[in-house]
């Protein structure tokens, strides 16, 4: 088995629901973000940029690749990280991390998060602590790899929600997503829906330069779903 | 014992009080919250230090080595100095390495559990087969054995291996467009020649060692100091040539850092031009001065092997249909509560008071450990000749 995802750039409309229900369900300390999305060509999200005189605006969300040539995986010193036999899954073990961040300064993608304090619950109203996420500890064998109270000093990222996986559940970013741009599902069997998804089509994957091998599945954006030309007289922003 | 030497001593000592005033600080007021760093800029001035450390305890390795084998005579006391500074400088930066990990509790997975593929393992591994072989020559030293000469060739020659396993270290992380060059390793060693004969060279002014001894150590420092300057600027070279927007966001991020890059390269120059012109000199003062140049410059080196690397972008996208790279993608910097920051592509690291308290540690190491390990030398010299 080995799971993996697919996103469509044609689906996505960059609402973030996929970032923050990740940070919800994996209890995600403040400050930590296991899934991002950002607007393609600037550093601000939401923001256009200008290609042959078309404003154009492409979202891409970003968490864990789940390489199977994992940087991260080899350079961890103490085999903390480690790619799950069953899934195919690059996942931490929270009791075995040292907190050195070499897999971090390793990943290309900037995924990894570290707890650089005693992680912080989200604040509510009138001074209250919001306890949200999956509330037990879950184990892969013998390693933890998800706890609602994170452990001082460790890396966490994305796990494709090994908690409710193991279930049988999909990601809770593929559950929530509005418009359905995310796909998972187990690459080795044919028909699992991520693979009838991908038939057919040409996806990309990021950062091929680093040799990876990501188990996350991009498809281009190619429909136009609204034209605004660019006046001439605009000081718009090359791409 | 000098007043000089005695003076140094208690500064360790207090170096060493200090630095551990801070660790336990970064320990119990929540590991390293009280850090400059972000999970854009993974490692700080610790790492720096550690990187510091190591290259003078290699280096100090490396000259007491180069030493013994061609039969100085005149430098066989500093040779014996040099080795204690080898072995304290090198356990000083294994202590740098401890005091930087946020889960220290975890550290038996690093006997139990360690996985061979990583540099750090490897790191592990040629730091303690150094301890190893360097206490081992230290005994041997110690009982003025005829074996002095082997020891010494085998911790020599594991000082230059420890030093290309550190430059791997950051070489073999290829999403570092700074530190991705086969320059690194040897860069590493360089550098390590050049801290360890600059503090055996200022250590020997300050002894009054004789001219010849003098002008052969000052020799040594400036032709490695030519070295590394010629790697440092071949290094910039392939940046500067490579126009990638990776390369870019290096350069760029080198000229967000300028006078700590240029003091980089000019102290350690200054310092090489001074010990060419005063070689010959039997005056000690300006070959301190030049090594005092030269060390201080070596740190702003350390300090910008971190700089140009985690302040530029590694993950550049392209938008659909089209061959325009768009520009980097942000990143969760981890430190919301402290900055009211989520995202950013880079973050302006400045080490924290508590960091610069805690990088005091390893100093106070090394140089209490130099005293201890000299004191124990004595001690089983003075009973073997019992």
């Amino acid at each position: 088995m080995r799971f993996a995802m697919a996103i469509d750039l044609d689906r996505c409309i960059g609402c973030r629901t996929c970032a923050v229900i990740c940070k919800d369900f994996n209890a995600q300390p403040q400050g930590i973000w296991w899934n991002r999305v950002f607007t393609s060509g600037t550093p601000e999200y939401d923001v256009a940029v200008k290609v042959d005189d078309q404003l154009r605006m492409e979202f891409v969300p970003i968490s864990c690749q789940h390489c199977t040539n994992a940087p991260c995986q080899t350079v961890c010193p103490t085999q903390a990280t480690y790619t799950d036999p069953d899934t195919g899954t690059v996942l931490v073990d929270y009791d075995r991390c040292i907190g050195c961040r070499m897999c971090a300064s390793a990943c290309p993608y900037g995924v990894r998060q570290f707890n650089w304090g005693a992680p912080a619950k989200m604040a509510g109203l009138g001074g209250t602590e919001l306890e949200y996420g999956y509330p037990e500890p879950y184990h892969d064998g013998e390693h933890l790899v998800y706890a609602p109270h994170r452990p001082e000093g460790v890396m966490e990222k994305c796990t494709f929600c090994a908690q409710y996986t193991s279930q049988g559940k999909e990601p809770v970013c593929c559950r929530s997503c509005p418009g359905n741009a995310r796909i998972f599902g187990d690459m080795d069997d044919p028909s699992s829906p991520i693979r009838a998804y991908l038939k057919d089509k040409e996806p990309f994957f990021l950062g091929e330069e680093y040799h990876t091998e990501p188990n996350i599945y991009y498809l281009a954006a190619h429909k136009v779903t609204q034209v605004n030309q660019v006046p001439a007289s605009a000081d718009g922003k090359e791409a | 014992m000098e007043k000089s030497t005695r003076f140094i001593g208690y500064a360790g000592c207090a170096l060493l009080v200090l630095g551990l005033i801070g660790w336990a600080l970064q320990l119990t007021g929540g590991l390293l919250a009280g850090s400059g760093m972000t999970n854009i800029f993974l490692w700080g001035l610790m790492i720096a230090m550690f990187a510091f450390m190591v290259g003078f305890g290699a280096g100090a390795q490396i000259v007491a080595s180069a030493i013994f084998l061609t039969g100085r005579e005149e430098l066989m006391g500093l040779a014996r100095t040099a080795s204690a500074i080898g072995l304290a400088c090198v356990g000083a930066a294994g202590i740098a390495i401890l005091a930087d990990l946020g889960a220290i509790r975890n550290i038996l997975f690093m006997l139990t559990g360690l996985n061979f593929n990583s540099p750090l393992a490897w790191d592990m591994m040629a730091m303690t087969a150094f301890v190893i072989l360097s206490v081992v020559q230290l005994v041997m030293i110690a009982r003025n054995s005829s074996q002095v000469k082997i020891w010494a060739t085998l911790a020599g020659a594991c000082a230059v291996v420890l030093q290309i396993i550190e430059g791997l270290l950051f070489s073999l992380q290829s999403v570092h467009a700074w530190w991705a060059t086969p320059i690194m390793p040897i860069d590493f060693l360089a550098v390590a020649v050049v801290s360890g004969s600059a503090l055996v060279l200022f250590i020997a002014c300050m002894k009054g060692t004789d001219s010849t001894g003098l002008a052969w150590l000052a020799r040594l420092c400036a032709i490695a100091v030519a070295v590394h300057l010629v790697l440092a600027l071949a290094d910039l070279g392939l940046v500067a040539l490579e126009g990638s927007p990776v390369s870019d966001g290096v350069l760029a991020a080198i000229g967000g850092q300028l006078p700590l890059y240029v003091a980089e390269l000019i102290l350690p120059a200054a310092g090489m031009i001074i010990l060419f012109a005063t070689m010959r000199s039997p005056k000690g003062t300006p070959k301190m001065i030049a090594s005092a140049l030269i060390v201080v410059g070596i740190l702003a080196h350390r300090l910008m092997l971190l700089y140009p690397a985690y302040n530029a972008p590694s993950l550049y996208l392209t938008l659909s249909g089209t061959d325009s790279v768009t520009g980097p993608y942000p990143i969760s910097t981890g430190r919301y509560l402290d900055w009211d920051t989520t995202f950013a592509l880079g973050t302006n690291y400045m080490p924290a008071p508590v960091e610069w308290l805690a990088a005091l540690l390893p100093i106070g190491v090394a140089i209490v450990g130099t005293f201890v390990i000299l004191w124990a030398m004595k001690k089983i010299s003075s009973t073997a000749t019992r």
